[in-house]
């Protein structure tokens, strides 16, 4: 049967030989690999040397890839970019929490700019009860992000050191 | 029976919903469309699943395909569109009609300009391949290399081969046959496949 794909992939076999080998073809797997091997050495023969990839039959409906490697790009950049936004989530530094509190500073507690740069981190005087407040409440608050918590958490922290001096 | 009478009776087929007949068609079709897009799609891995993409639509659309045109040509059209179509999606350029125009379906053929397409994986072995069909190329009797490399390279008839080469249309037959189970043989331990095989 060899000789017979051989013809008829050279076109050279008519009626009933080429039926009887579109028959072999199609229901025994033997013979569909000659058919691919055969093609091979024509693509590679007719490359001129260029590699010609062995890739069998990848690409037939019902053996296709269930997801697009593009689409496995897609998610991994998404899953990325997910870390990437919680890490800056953790890690940034709250500076939009603290600007608001110093513009609200009064002009005689303004320091020069090169006191400032070395000055201390701000302390908010809180009205008293506000740290049983947060304290009680934080778990039931809604803002339960890593933004939301992390001044919170500074604020009760510099609270206590407070009241301990 | 031409070309093109051997792709309409696997149309046939399939159409008639025998998925092992289109099958055929891919392993025929898939590096010349693959070699085809790559003109147009720079990266390999996104030749191959446009390409493999082409074939799915193709699979699809092929209850309304009704051969006025050669499979190939029509395969052709829509890999083209797919390509379009991805290009165009990615924000990157399609390729102008004018640039598509330029590349006649029937005529295409593989020139040595082409870009590889394969993939990083498949480098190593795709070198081996075409460096083992070159090699037992190489290494066999005169009349089995000019008969193999008249029917693939040149595609002459076996008749127009045999009056080239002088001989009886059955001995081209052979010839021919000869080459390709030579080349074959050397080409299995790299392909994994067994020669023990009922073929």
């Amino acid at each position: 049967m060899k000789d017979r794909i051989s013809e008829f992939m050279d076109g050279e076999l008519d009626g009933e030989a080429a039926g009887q080998v579109i028959d072999a073809l199609t229901r025994d797997a033997g013979a569909r690999e000659i058919w691919r091997i055969y093609h091979l050495i024509g693509d590679a023969l007719r490359d001129n040397g260029v590699p010609t990839a062995w890739e069998p039959a990848l690409m037939v409906p019902g053996r296709a890839q269930s997801q697009p490697r593009r689409a496995r790009y897609a998610a991994l950049a998404a899953s990325l970019a997910a870390v990437a936004l919680v890490g800056w989530l953790a890690l940034a530094p709250q500076e939009t929490a603290v600007a608001p509190v110093a513009q609200q500073q009064p002009p005689a507690q303004q320091q020069p700019p090169a006191a400032a740069a070395k000055a201390s981190p701000l302390r908010i005087p809180l009205p008293s009860g506000t740290n049983d407040y947060l304290l009680a409440h934080q778990q039931f608050s809604p803002r339960v992000s890593l933004q939301g918590m992390a001044p919170y958490v500074r604020t009760v922290s510099e609270q206590v050191q407070e009241s301990r001096k | 029976m031409s070309d093109r009478e051997i792709d309409r009776q696997l149309v046939a087929r399939a159409q008639g919903g025998d998925k092992r007949a289109f099958e055929l068609l891919v392993e025929k079709y898939q590096r010349k469309l693959a070699r085809l897009l790559s003109r147009f799609i720079r990266d390999p891995a996104e030749v191959e699943d446009v390409t493999q993409e082409a074939f799915i639509k193709a699979y699809r659309a092929l209850p309304a395909f009704r051969g006025d045109s050669a499979f190939y040509t029509w395969l052709y059209r829509i890999g083209i569109n797919t390509a379009k179509n991805y290009l165009m999606a990615m924000g990157r350029r399609a390729p102008t009609s004018t640039e598509i125009e330029a590349e006649d379906a029937e005529g295409f053929e593989e020139g040595e300009q082409l870009r590889d397409i394969n993939t990083p994986e498949s480098v190593l072995l795709s070198k081996e391949i075409a460096e083992t069909v070159n090699a037992t190329i190489e290494s066999l009797p005169e009349e089995l290399r000019r008969a193999i490399q008249m029917r693939e390279i040149e595609g002459m008839s076996y008749e127009d081969i045999a009056q080239a080469m002088d001989c009886p249309i059955g001995t081209v037959r052979s010839r021919i046959f000869r080459a390709r189970e030579a080349i074959a043989e050397q080409l299995r331990p790299l392909l994994g496949t067994s020669k023990e095989r009922r073929w």
